[in-house]
């Protein structure tokens, strides 16, 4: 399964489900960020830094940690 | 309604929340915390029509009541007290809310409205919102049958009376009856949920509906026990009873708990706002203005070569703009000084007050300029949400130095004053690198130790050009900033290597889109910060000043005369003078060394009281021509050099000076074990260095 990290820049892709395992599941499903969701790649900071996201019409940055842990529908 | 109710400003970060708390409170509010971001609650009394006053409280922003971060757990504390002790309750709520943003803004709201209080919502930034994001206000207090939905804006005041007619109506109706509308849990649900419910129940003496609201939430995530106040049996029974409920639970509804209270709410959210004719249109793929501002700010090579410009213009403006008033300070304190030295009688009085509390307080003044500027600053940097991108283009560098992309901000609110940079050090969650950010921050050279290297560099580096452009004492200025600097981050790599605390990788924040800053919050953050330097440093200063005089004044000999050798001071000062002649420091310093231990910037008052009271003449003598005459009786030659003033700045940048940086470290870290182990790295780091410099420099022949 795709996972968010490797969501190229300017697309979007649908959030399938996040890591069983991920602390911050709780708190990304408060800020909206939960299976079903749009979700479209800004950008990717260079060196495997955090990247910015769109999601529910705001702008978030997660680590590339955090991001690999989101899997996207295919 | 009590007669002087009480009410508290709450909301998702990033909403306006201070803005408008600014705008509602006056300027001679009592602030708590340092203004950037708010990490404590703060207070203020705010009069409305007719005499009528309440008590407005503005809290850190929260995604929730599960907190995450320690600014956040000031909020979910304040909740959890209010449901057990219904008298600390406040009388009403402002919630306020990004409309642009409605959906994830109510969330927080959601878990608010079970507490049954008055609510008023505010749909701020309602001047600049999106067509698509319209919402009939009017139906979403209906729906949500909260006490009143105002559209508003902190920046063209829209909806500033209706929301002060709420609140005015709102204290004037005595029996209100609140019922707002809450999230339903279905009857199954309720059913496992039972054993906590009733252990809730007992612990919190809620009856109605919030107690199955609180047992869902520790369903979802029994880690939230641990973050409730509770004695340690409460807090072991309802363990307990979460076991026993997810026991209960169905096995294929398992896998989804963690996540359960926001699936609900955000269904119950989207149930509402169609009611309300929002229309849920995808928007996520229209590039807005912010993005497209984005697109060079963040850009990958640009962006950081902006970020190191702005900082660059910062820094330039506060050396050469702030010199200007600087110099007039300067001028005013020494004019004022003499005028009442040419008022009041010879005499003691008059010494205390020139030579003592004049000359003290014109050494704190004079730091305002630059205080406010950096404040200013920084405030546009935070309001406009540029600083949040500092945080994501930062972070990758940041975390290669062992620190955080969040240690940004305290990191630059250290060149103004370490203590709002540690303070602001809350929002990291990730403890270690928490920890590392604030045993590294009183390096970064705060503006106390400018008045340190004004002074050395102005008497002893000469003005000349290198190169026949840099001047040299520019040069020196700036190098003893880098030195600070990178030292701070070649410590943090160390620091990173050797503890053992734990880290958490995970990092999400959200970059608000930019905007205008609000020129009234903006001024307002800047006075209030301005005013607390004053008060806390002048109360500091004053005193000191005082102690100082006497130590330097006294005992006087037989003829009524002092030698300032011979004093209590001198004393103490040349007892010390052996510790730190291998740095090149005499006695006056010894003494200025000691003082500095109060705050780094007394020390120019210090050597100021030192030698206006040496000095028989009548007017205020100028410290930088005093210094530079002083000879040492015993060799006969000059007692300050350039090497020794070299090796002097050198101990500032490294020495642990101040008592307010260790006493804030004592509570942010919990206990004396950071605070000891920061002022011991620093005193070695600093004696050592300047013992290297001072050495090396006199066996390669400089004076």
């Amino acid at each position: 399964m795709k996972n968010l990290y490797e969501l190229e820049p300017d697309l979007i892709g649908t959030i399938a489900r996040l890591d069983s395992n991920y602390d911050s599941k709780l708190r990304l499903a408060e800020m909206g960020v939960m299976p079903g969701v749009d979700i479209r790649m800004i950008k990717k900071s260079p060196f495997g830094g955090p990247v910015q996201v769109k999601i529910n019409n705001y702008y978030l940055t997660l680590r590339k940690e955090d991001a690999i842990l989101i899997y996207l529908n295919n | 309604m009590k007669n002087f109710p009480k009410v508290a400003v709450l909301g998702n970060p990033n909403c306006g929340k201070t803005a408008i708390f600014n705008l509602l409170t006056g300027l001679n509010q009592k602030v708590s915390n340092y203004p950037g971001i708010t990490v404590e609650k703060k207070n203020s009394k705010v009069n409305l029509k007719r005499g009528l006053s309440f008590h407005l409280e503005d809290y850190p922003g929260s995604y929730s009541i599960v907190s995450q971060s320690i600014d956040e757990k000031v909020v979910s504390d304040s909740i959890y007290d209010w449901i057990r002790q219904p008298e600390l309750k406040p009388d009403a709520i402002i919630y306020v809310l990004d409309i642009n943003n409605i959906r994830r803004n109510l969330y927080f709201c959601s878990q608010l409205l079970e507490l049954q209080i008055p609510i008023i919502i505010l749909l701020n930034m309602v001047d600049i919102v999106d067509t698509e994001n319209e919402i009939d206000h009017i139906k979403l207090k209906e729906k949500l049958n909260v006490y009143s939905v105002i559209p508003f804006s902190a920046m063209t005041y829209e909806g500033l009376d209706n929301l002060k007619d709420a609140l005015d109506n709102l204290f004037n109706s005595p029996d209100i009856l609140t019922e707002n509308s809450i999230m339903p849990i279905k009857h199954d649900l309720l059913q496992s949920l039972v054993p906590i419910t009733e252990r809730v129940e007992s612990i919190f003496h809620t009856t109605n509906n919030l107690k199955n609201s609180i047992a869902l939430r520790l369903l979802c995530n029994p880690h939230h026990i641990g973050s409730i106040s509770l004695n340690s049996s409460d807090s072991d029974s309802l363990k307990v009873s979460v076991r026993e409920s997810i026991d209960s639970v169905d096995s294929d509804l398992k896998s989804l708990l963690t996540t359960l209270e926001s699936d609900l709410r955000y269904g119950w959210i989207d149930e509402m706002l169609i009611k309300c004719s929002f229309k849920k249109i995808k928007v996520i793929d229209r590039i807005t203005t912010s993005e497209k501002i984005d697109q060079v700010l963040t850009h990958r090579f640009f962006g950081p070569f902006i970020f190191v410009s702005i900082l660059y213009f910062i820094f330039q403006s506060i050396f050469s703009w702030a010199s200007i008033p600087m110099d007039w300070i300067d001028s005013m304190v020494s004019l004022f000084g003499n005028y009442i030295h040419s008022l009041l009688p010879e005499g003691l009085f008059r010494d205390l007050m020139v030579d003592g509390i004049i000359a003290g307080i014109g050494g704190i003044v004079i730091f305002l300029p630059q205080i406010i500027l950096l404040m200013f600053f920084m405030t546009i940097l935070e309001d406009t949400g540029y600083m949040t991108r500092a945080t994501f283009m930062m972070d990758r560098f940041m975390r290669s130095m062992g620190l955080h992309g969040k240690s940004v901000l305290p990191i630059m609110s250290g060149y103004a004053c370490a203590i709002p940079g540690i303070i602001s050090t809350r929002t990291i969650d990730s403890w270690k690198e928490r920890l590392i950010t604030i045993l590294i921050l009183p390096l970064i050279s705060c503006s106390a130790r400018l008045p340190v290297y004004v002074l050395m560099i102005g008497a002893f580096i000469p003005e000349i050009y290198l190169f026949d452009m840099i001047g040299l004492q520019g040069f020196v200025m700036v190098i003893m900033y880098f030195l600070g600097t990178i030292t701070a981050f070649l410590l943090a790599k160390l620091f990173s290597h050797f503890l053992s605390e734990s880290t958490n990788p995970s990092f999400i924040m959200e970059l608000p889109s930019y905007r205008l800053p609000i020129f009234r919050s903006v001024i307002r953050q800047v006075y209030n910060r301005g005013k607390l330097f004053l008060i806390d440093a002048g109360k500091i200063i004053m005193l000191i000043s005082i102690i100082l005089w006497f130590l330097v004044s006294f005992p006087k000999d037989d003829l009524g005369e002092i030698n300032i050798i011979n004093s209590y001071a001198g004393k103490i000062g040349q007892t010390i003078e052996p510790v730190v002649e291998p740095l090149g420091f005499d006695w006056k310093i010894g003494i200025a060394l000691i003082t500095s231990f109060a705050a780094r910037e007394v020390v120019v008052s210090t050597l100021s009281t030192i030698y206006n009271i040496d000095d028989d003449g009548d007017d205020m003598v100028n410290l930088k021509e005093a210094m530079l005459k002083d000879v040492n009786p015993k060799t006969g030659m000059n007692t300050y050099t350039p090497l020794i003033a070299v090796s002097l700045m050198v101990f500032y940048v490294y020495a642990a000076q101040c008592m307010a940086t260790f006493a804030i470290v004592k509570t942010e870290t919990n206990g004396w074990k950071w605070p000891i182990f920061m002022m011991t790295y620093m005193t070695l780091l600093a004696y050592g260095m300047s013992f290297i410099i001072f050495q090396a420099g006199r066996f390669f022949g400089f004076v």
